[in-house]
């Protein structure tokens, strides 16, 4: 082989090395950064607001690499974490976020599934028992809102303001819980407390009113 | 969107059009994305060998027949 046939050879290798790399490369920087705004609706859906919408989107979006296994195992359970998360904050009384509460059901059977904050549990023993699992799981859940909203750096106030709004237009006890512990808390360093009261007992009142969940 | 991911993509999308100089400017541009991945940097490399081969190809082919 002379040197300009070497050189010929190597040009179209590279060429085609180059095209079918890129083209991996591109698909796992666009898988990356739809898992990337899958967080963020996540955390938003944390914070309380209206995610539906964003959420069905995405999902849209993203069907055809799950239905055609283009997500890594590292996509699928990052995506299992989010999803986890976002289930956690659907209000399953509205038959649009009870959809979506099945469809994060149909890619967790499809191996999008949390690999996180794995616990056992016994079995509960007694209505007791379960009472106690269920008040572990809105302490955990009050202390990863708390966590939140450290790294946000928020003054205790305005998480209250936000757990307020929360406990208003969701139906997770953890925000009404949260925002009572807080103005308890308030009430016993001298603050005034009575329009934080009022407004939870609004809260409560409309909740009683619809159904009860927690 | 940081500066770094949008030249990566940038880079890339360059590479998808065979367009060699462009993804070769825009991997200098994407560094930090590049010190993070050794994909990424084995693909700037691999643009740039490229780039030199077409150049010798062309520079001198006469020369490249010896």
């Amino acid at each position: 082989m002379t040197r300009q046939e070497t050189l010929y050879k190597l040009e179209a290798v590279l060429e085609s090395f180059l095209e079918r790399a890129a083209t991996l490369e591109m698909t796992q920087v666009a898988q990356s950064r739809n898992i990337q705004l899958l967080g963020d609706i996540a955390r938003d859906s944390l914070r309380g607001r209206h995610i539906n919408n964003r959420l069905g989107d995405w999902f849209a979006h993203n069907q055809e690499s799950l239905e055609q296994g283009r997500l890594t195992s590292r996509h699928l359970s990052a995506i299992g974490n989010f999803l986890g998360d976002i289930k956690t904050g659907l209000d399953n009384a509205d038959p649009e976020s009870a959809r979506l509460a099945e469809e994060i059901d149909r890619w967790a059977a499809k191996g999008a599934k949390p690999v996180r904050k794995i616990v056992l549990r016994r079995a509960p023993e007694s209505p007791e028992a379960d009472l106690g699992v269920r008040f572990d799981k809105l302490f955990e859940d009050g202390k990863a809102q708390m966590e939140y909203y450290r790294e946000k750096k928020m003054h205790l106030l305005t998480m209250l303001d936000d757990l307020l709004k929360s406990a208003e237009a969701k139906s997770d006890l953890m925000y009404l819980h949260l925002a009572a512990s807080i103005i308890y808390f308030l009430k016993v360093t001298g603050y005034k407390i009575d329009p934080y009261v009022k407004r939870l007992k609004t809260i409560e009142k409309a909740r009683l009113g619809t159904k009860d969940d927690g | 969107m940081v500066d770094t991911d949008k030249y990566t993509l940038m880079a890339l999308d360059a590479l998808a059009r065979k367009d060699l100089r462009e993804a070769s400017d825009l991997f200098k541009l994407a560094e930090k994305d590049i010190a993070r991945s050794p994909e990424l940097r084995i693909l700037a490399e691999i643009t740039d060998l490229l780039l030199a081969v077409k150049a010798e190809l062309t520079a001198a082919p006469e020369k490249a027949a010896h």
